[in-house]
């Protein structure tokens, strides 16, 4: 290997006075440790330009472009973007997953966070570790599954959940057959899938909060709650971005759930962003258009993504 | 000498180069093999099932037929998919959906010239294939018929003596099961835009209207016949004869519940008979009602030659093999469908042959470019309309804008 760390020897500079700084010659070296730098990083840089950066760029190209993937693609410029901004259909899809978004990450940072600093602080024991796994399970669980059995039990005339309601005198809520009823609930289903998976995040950052912090407060007479608020919350303020900017980006990008469980309806009061991408490109044939759509996607994904670093930066 | 390397290495390049080319020019003229795609259909559900269909043709031809099973699911995503990266089939199976698009995208070549070459059998439904007088697709499954199931002992306990024949006479006799407390009909209006099969296009043809202009460049359902169809559908809903239950239910919930015995009607295809029959209850069946026509929907899926096929009389000739009185018994063993040649054998339910003699009852979807997104923005729309959200004239107008728009852009 080129490869070296050895440092280069100081030697005496043709004119340099002794008693000035010695210059060495680092350059050459430097040079060869950033060039097999790269030669490290380099199967990564080309599976990153291949199946990242390049649909990317054509991504961007397309969206340019009159394109319905059969034919060639015919130069637009910026007319989809501009056909964008009159769609209702599309600003429907990004108000609705603006509203998914808004009612799923809030509520699963949060419920995550208190279940994890239950089982952290009150049951690290065998319960605790099951209760962990429980909610762990629809994480892994593939989303058709969940939409079908989501479907089953929100039936509005034969449904557990209405079948319970029942039982307190609440008549039958037609749940997934009104628009406003199916987007919160499929925002509620996201929440009851995607909290094991953040709790296992919170939990693994509350193991790294020094118990002494605990004990300190304790002795000060801090009850379960202050130490919450007051040791619990500010320690993991990393860990809450770093959800909370998970959680945004998934429920920006939020497809399967919705496709298995209303797909779309009804009256397309459940299409998302990703939704109407899928329709416009594949069932409409509009890749040129579906490309405009994917674009205005990933720039709210950039920017939250970006938005995240700032803020994770800050001490 | 280090001249002389590099003009030998460029000279042994050029003779393989050239060689190849030959190689690849001889196999140009001689094919192999046929890509042939198709979906599962009833029991017919694996490739291997073709094997036997296939062999005496690969024979005859000495050629392989690579059978391909396109789940139903993402059907069209693997079709776009399969074509765009040069992976797609020589031969495939469409729906008029998907046959419209890519026949005006140039990517479907017409049978016209090689069909009479073929030794084509005596078709019975090739104007379901045609576009401009041109034959498009050859038509391989017709059926799957949207008629109309009742449960003669739900009935009877409404005291209903006999099954309506008309619209008016279903709307009576729904609102008699309603006030018996029975649940009179159900539909599925959630999900993909397949339903409106059952739940639209029939009543859109029994009140005389039609879905397209007769060049396809518009769309015609936003007419007094469409209109009367919308309104037929919110009368159902308005007088509670379908249940509000319906704008949250998929296929699959009303047809369990009508096989339970949980409903007294069932718009649905002729597919579900084998399953309703064997249930708890005397079966009837209606057929399609009766408006201004009897007619009602019917499915042809259709066999396609695509631009890719290396030789396009062997794809025409692989079509009208398949298609053959002989080679469709095998398959209607597994898949029972009506005989899509005349001289073929009946093999689906005999309860549906009389009605399969009628053709005149049947419509499929017409080929039109850009119909799948007018589809999609109907369904949207008289969803909304069964929400309660829009009038039967406001859904149809909505639609219609919105469809036009899809038409013009597909058809650009």
């Amino acid at each position: 290997m080129r490869a070296t760390t050895t440092t280069v020897a100081s030697e005496p500079i043709p004119g340099a006075t002794d008693s000035g700084p010695v210059q060495q010659r680092p350059r050459a070296n430097t040079r060869r440790r950033s060039f097999s730098g790269l030669g490290y990083l380099m199967p990564s840089l080309i599976v990153l330009a291949v199946v990242i950066v390049a649909p990317i760029g054509m991504s961007a190209y397309f969206s340019l472009t009159d394109y319905s993937l059969l034919g060639e693609p015919q130069w637009a410029g910026l007319q989809n973007y501009g056909d964008l901004l009159s769609d209702t259909g599309f600003r429907q899809a990004m108000w609705q997953t603006f509203v998914y978004t808004v009612i799923s990450v809030p509520l699963q940072t949060v419920l995550a966070l208190v279940i994890a600093a239950v089982i952290a602080r009150r049951l690290r024991n065998r319960f605790g570790g099951f209760i962990r796994s429980a909610l762990f399970i629809p994480v892994i669980a593939a989303m058709v599954i969940i939409g079908s059995v989501w479907r089953y039990l929100l039936g509005t005339e034969d449904g557990l959940v209405n079948s319970i309601l029942g039982l307190v005198g609440i008549n039958n809520v037609n749940w997934l057959g009104e628009a406003t009823t199916a987007l919160i609930v499929v925002a509620l289903v996201t929440v009851w899938k995607n909290i094991g998976y953040f709790l296992v995040i919170y939990y693994a950052g509350m193991l790294d909060i020094p118990e002494d912090l605990y004990e300190a407060s304790s002795i000060d007479g801090a009850g379960g709650v202050r130490q919450f608020w007051s040791i619990t919350v500010p320690s993991l303020r990393p860990v809450t971005f770093l959800v909370v900017i998970l959680g945004t980006i998934w429920s920006f990008q939020v497809f399967d759930l919705v496709y298995a469980m209303t797909g779309g309806g009804p009256g397309g009061g459940t299409v998302t962003l990703v939704m109407a991408i899928y329709n416009t490109g594949f069932e409409n044939m509009q890749m040129g258009y579906a490309s405009a759509m994917a674009m205005v996607l990933f720039v709210i994904v950039f920017l939250v993504s970006f938005t995240q670093r700032v803020l994770l930066s800050r001490k | 000498m280090k001249r002389t390397r590099p003009i030998v290495l460029g000279a042994a390049l050029t003779s393989v180069t050239l060689v190849a080319a030959c190689a690849g020019a001889g196999e140009d003229t001689e094919v192999s093999s046929l890509d042939l795609w198709l979906p599962p259909h009833g029991d017919f559900s694996n490739a291997s099932e073709w094997d036997p269909i296939l062999a005496a043709f690969e024979e005859e031809h000495g050629i392989d037929v690579n059978v391909r099973m396109i789940p139903w699911e993402n059907y069209e995503e693997a079709y776009l998919t399969g074509i765009t990266g040069g992976e797609g089939p020589d031969v495939g199976l469409m729906y008029a959906e998907m046959i419209g698009d890519y026949h005006a995208q140039g990517a479907l070549v017409p049978f016209d010239e090689y069909l009479p070459n073929s030794d084509a059998p005596d078709y019975l439904y090739l104007d379901q294939g045609q576009v401009d007088g041109e034959q498009i697709a050859v038509p391989l499954v017709v059926g799957g018929a949207r008629v109309l199931y009742y449960n003669a002992d739900l009935l009877a306990q409404a005291g209903i003596e006999e099954p309506p024949g008309t619209w008016d006479e279903f709307l009576e006799a729904g609102r008699q099961l309603r006030d018996a407390g029975i649940t009179p009909a159900e539909q599925a209006w959630s999900g993909h835009p397949g339903i409106l099969n059952d739940n639209f296009y029939p009543m859109l043809w029994q009140a005389g209207g039609e879905l397209f202009t007769e060049d396809g460049s518009a769309t015609a359902f936003n007419s007094p016949e469409g209109v009367a169809a919308a309104e037929f559908l919110w009368e159902l809903r308005d007088s509670e004869i379908l249940s509000e239950a319906v704008t949250s239910l998929v296929q699959g919930d009303v047809q369990s519940n009508f096989a339970n015995g949980q409903t007294a009607f069932m718009f649905g295809s002729d597919a579900h008979f084998p399953t309703f029959d064997a249930g708890d209850f005397e079966l009837g069946l209606i057929g399609p009602l009766e408006g201004e026509t009897r007619e009602t929907f019917i499915a042809a899926d259709a066999l396609v030659l695509l631009e890719q096929c290396p030789d396009r009389q062997l794809c025409t000739d692989l079509v009208t093999y398949i298609t053959s009185p002989d080679q469709m018994a095998e398959f209607h063993e597994l898949a029972p469908y009506p005989p899509i040649t005349a001289g073929a054998e009946y093999v689906a339910p005999q309860i549906f042959e009389e009605m399969y003699a009628q053709s005149d009852l049947f419509n499929g979807l017409p080929i039109v470019a850009g119909s799948s997104a007018v589809y999609n923005t109907l369904l949207t729309n008289l969803q909304q309309m069964m929400l309660g959200e829009k009038t039967p004239e406001q859904a149809l107008a909505d639609a219609a804008t919105s469809g036009d728009q899809a038409l013009e852009t597909a058809q650009q």
